[in-house]
């Protein structure tokens, strides 16, 4: 039997690719058509309209604008801990930072239900963050926001999305060789300065990668809010999943699923373009 | 020297279990286009180092200009390093890559915009000024790396290895360019290189260093004509040695005695091939076999075996005109002229 | 200066480190503490909550679906990841590049589009809910780690090594039988366990797709909806423990370092 190398290698990529498009593609692009159907008697009936994305414009842009800065607070938080959790271990210091390291590997793809209750648990008022604080003389009562608040969320969020947001950073930070600093510094920089022009400009790719996860996946969340969020905090999941599972309007779910995404891609597109603008040294040119 | 800009004092480095620098002294005076020489490992680059405020030394004093800088970081120093592999910045264009240091002392945008274009006419790279470094050839590489630490009036330049990324071919039209940009500038350069010839060429002095030590130190000649140990003599040029004992201060070799004071006991003449001649016309001369003759493009390369077996090269320009050389086979009379022979320590 | 930048940095260090792991700590030291409302002080040390978990036949129901799921999710995203690695590793980068963004836009997507997209596609086929439509709808977010994992080590592989052996006559197969497989094997182990870890850690995909069902994460979800339940410490201990260990011994067969 002797098959052609581009033939072998078609045949190596189909099954991947079958278990792509048959349970990603295929469903995420039904879930795009059904976005234009409507609900009549409990059933799901095609048709062309735009009426769902009308009543998402007109009921859940607030809920949308509420979700991005929630979202966006923890990106930003997350990549920033993350970038200097990485700065930590590639420039400062070896055997601690190799210990953050291989935790937050161990911890990155466990417990995500599990992350969130033990927060729930630690946040409220009986719990041990407040204990800590009080015990450390911070507080003298405990702090009773720290729990069911949009504060929850984020601090949960972060907590998650950290490992994900750590290792593109580390990687992108490894990438940059020590010649160029030592030279910055040769010229007088100071390690701020060359935190800033020399070392973020040379990581932006992976910055970018880090920042786009930790901003989609909080974005997308519904059981964080539902859990640690209260009443007030209510993000588009959580109406997503009531569209689909309470309301049983799957077309209208579909839609705010989707106005979800695409604005999402406009902040990370924006994000991008921001970052890009902020670390091309424009002086001189 | 009564001056020096950059004086070293009893400065070593040492990790946790090697010495890589024992204790040493070094002074660099002003307009001193100094090489340190040595094999890899032998602390060259360490010694660069802490002159530039990388490393701290273990021991000793660094001074320059009569401050002592020991304590102060790269940054803080008016030394200015080209790095091994260049270490240019990869997002920045040549423009920006020079006018960074000026920069960064917070001068006058007019003022960094003119010094920039000057250093680009210094080094030929007025036309790539607004490439990436990734764009541009090692030898335009190399040369932004200089005019970046240049621009910042260092006085005393550090290269490390500055040559050794280049090809041939480049790194001799490079030797020149570092050559005249020293006579332009008027600065003090001090590079490290394990490629003795790039140091004979460039540097006004040598400082040759084995296993953490400075071995001998002068000028190239000094260093080529009159080797202070075994190890210099090989590692500086091609070298003869010839086993001979000195008793009372002369040392017998070719059917004479060469002056040579020093205690009794063996030790090793030492001729350039070059310097040896043919013919028995030297009060000093040896007789063999010329058992090899290689063809090297502007020389020949004898290769004499003496009665007691040792074998001895001989360089010989491959010019047309000069005596009919023996054949291969056929005994042969060296000459050793006295002043070209110089005896170390076996 | 370096000495009091030394300690902010190994101050800021030991934060993070507090802040990585005290939740996961605390959810075990629970788990072993008598107090049943999970706050100090913790009581005395016990096994209760374990025993406890261990009497409930839903436990064990939710552990078996749990281990088939995630034994099926790791054998079969091992095969078609590393094939599609395979495949990549020797194409040029820029069909690699594009492939690898493609199949692992589902780990980049909040998982909730993705099972509300294969909940109702399942639903309007009108396909039963069951183990056999979360296995699926996990290997579409597990075999994106197996082909990065093993990618990576495959596009490092020396392909002059396949040459050679072919150059001495060996066929595909024993090439990789003999060549190839005892290469890759420790990453691809450790690429596999990765997915097993995703694949027992999932709840958004897995509770929108295994209708009546129950896994160990659904289980968590139901107990956290009831009135408390402190064996739910011992349940989520033994979540962590399984995942953390089998993460761990996947860094350590991978040596992947991020």
């Amino acid at each position: 039997m002797s098959l052609s190398p581009a033939t072998r290698r078609a045949l190596g990529l189909s099954p991947a690719l079958a278990i792509f498009g048959l349970f990603f593609a295929l469903p995420m692009a039904y879930l795009l058509v059904v976005t234009f159907w409507r609900i009549k008697r409990y059933r799901l009936t095609p048709d062309f309209t735009l009426g769902n994305y009308a009543d998402v414009f007109g009921d859940y842009l607030h809920a949308l604008g509420f979700t991005l800065a929630i979202a966006l607070t923890i990106a930003l938080i997350t990549t920033a801990l993350a970038f200097a959790i990485a700065y930590l271990i590639r420039f400062r210091s070896g055997l601690f930072g190799q210990i953050i390291l291989l935790s937050a590997l161990a911890t990155l793809f466990g417990g995500y239900l599990v992350k969130i209750y033990a927060w729930k648990a630690m946040l409220g008022a009986q719990g041990s963050v407040n204990l800590l604080l009080i015990t450390l003389g911070l507080i003298d009562e405990p702090i009773s926001w720290l729990l069911y608040s949009p504060a929850a969320v984020v601090i949960t969020l972060v907590h998650f999305m950290l490992p994900f947001a750590l290792l593109p950073i580390l990687a992108g930070l490894r990438g940059v060789s020590e010649a160029p600093l030592e030279a910055a510094r040769d010229l007088g920089a100071k390690p701020w300065q060359i935190t800033r022009d020399i070392v973020l400009p040379q990581c932006r790719g992976s910055l970018f990668s880090a920042f786009s996860i930790a901003f989609l996946i909080p974005a997308g969340d519904y059981v964080t809010p539902r859990l640690v969020g209260g009443p007030e905090t209510f993000m588009v999941g959580n109406f997503i999943e009531n569209l689909f599972v309470g309301r049983m309007n799957a077309p209208m779910g579909a839609a705010l699923a989707f106005t979800t995404l695409l604005a999402c891609g406009i902040v990370l597109v924006a994000a991008n373009w921001l970052l890009a603008r902020a670390l091309t040294p424009k002086w001189g040119r | 020297m009564s001056d020096p800009l950059l004086r070293l004092r009893n400065i070593s480095k040492r990790y946790r279990e090697t010495q890589a620098v024992h204790p040493l002294d070094l002074e660099v005076g002003r307009g001193d286009f100094v090489a340190l020489l040595g094999p890899s490992g032998c602390g060259k680059t360490t010694l660069l180092r802490m002159i530039g405020g990388f490393l701290p030394p273990s021991t000793g004093s660094i001074e320059i200009g009569g401050q002592d800088v020991t304590a102060l970081g790269p940054e803080k120093r008016n030394t200015n390093m080209v790095f091994q592999g260049y270490g240019l910045f990869p997002h920045m264009t040549v423009a920006q890559n020079i006018g960074y240091g000026p920069r960064i002392a917070g001068r006058d945008p007019e003022q960094i915009d003119l010094e920039v274009v000057r250093m680009l006419n210094l080094v030929h790279l007025g036309a790539v000024a607004d490439r990436l470094p990734a764009a541009l050839s090692g030898g335009q590489q190399q040369r932004v790396a200089l005019a970046r630490a240049l621009v910042m009036r260092p006085s005393i330049l550090l290269l490390d290895e500055p040559l050794a990324a280049l090809d041939l071919k480049l790194r001799k039209a490079m030797q020149d360019e570092l050559k005249a940009l020293h006579k332009a500038i008027g600065g003090t350069f001090i590079f490290v290189t394990h490629d003795q010839g790039e140091a004979i060429d460039l540097a006004n002095r040598i400082v040759i260093m084995e296993a953490g030590r400075i071995v001998q130190q002068g000028t190239p000649e000094d260093v080529y004509r009159r080797p202070a140990s075994r190890f210099v003599a090989s590692f500086v040029g091609d070298a003869n040695m010839l086993p001979a004992v000195r008793k009372g201060g002369e040392v017998a070799i070719g059917g004479g005695r060469l002056p040579s004071p020093g205690p009794d006991g063996a030790v090793l003449v030492v001729i350039r091939p070059d310097d040896v001649t043919l013919g028995g016309a030297e009060p000093l001369s040896l007789a063999g076999t010329l058992t090899e003759s290689r063809f090297m493009g502007p020389y020949l390369r004898l290769v004499v075996t003496l009665a007691d077996g040792a074998a001895l090269t001989v360089h010989r320009p491959s010019g047309v005109d000069g005596p009919a050389l023996p054949g291969v086979g056929d005994a042969i009379a060296l000459g050793l002229p006295a002043a070209a022979c110089s005896v170390v320590a076996p | 200066m370096i000495a009091r930048s030394q300690v902010v940095w190994t101050a800021f260090g030991a934060a993070a480190l507090v802040f990585l792991l005290s939740p996961l700590v605390l959810v075990v030291f629970f788990s072993l503490s008598e107090n049943a409302n999970a706050t100090f002080p913790p009581g005395g040390m016990t096994l209760h909550w374990y025993d406890v978990l261990f009497g409930n036949p839903d436990f064990w129901k939710a552990l078996g679906n749990s281990a088939i799921i995630t034994l099926c999710v790791g054998l079969v995203s091992m095969i078609s990841g590393t094939l599609a690695a395979m495949a990549l590793a020797r194409s040029g980068p820029k069909v690699a590049n594009g492939v690898i963004a493609l199949v692992t836009m589902p780990i980049m997507l909040p998982p909730l589009v993705l099972a509300l997209a294969l909940a109702t596609g399942y639903s309007s086929l009108g396909l039963p809910l069951g183990l056999a439509t979360v296995i699926p709808s996990h290997l579409v977010f597990t075999q994106p780690f197996v082909i990065l994992v093993v990618y990576a080590q495959m596009s490092g592989f020396n392909m002059a090594i396949l040459d050679s052996a072919r150059d001495l006559g060996a066929g595909p197969w024993t090439i990789f039988r003999t060549v190839i497989l005892p290469i890759i094997r420790p990453t691809l182990i450790g690429a596999t366990l990765m997915a097993m870890a995703v694949s027992l850690d999932d709840f958004i995909i897995t509770y929108f797709t295994i209708g009546g069902g129950m896994t160990l994460p659904t289980m968590i979800w139901g107990m956290l909806r009831k009135a408390l339940d402190p064996s739910i410490n011992a349940l989520g201990s033994l979540v962590l423990v399984a995942t953390i260990g089998t993460s761990l011994l996947a860094l350590r067969l991978t040596r992947y370092r991020g």
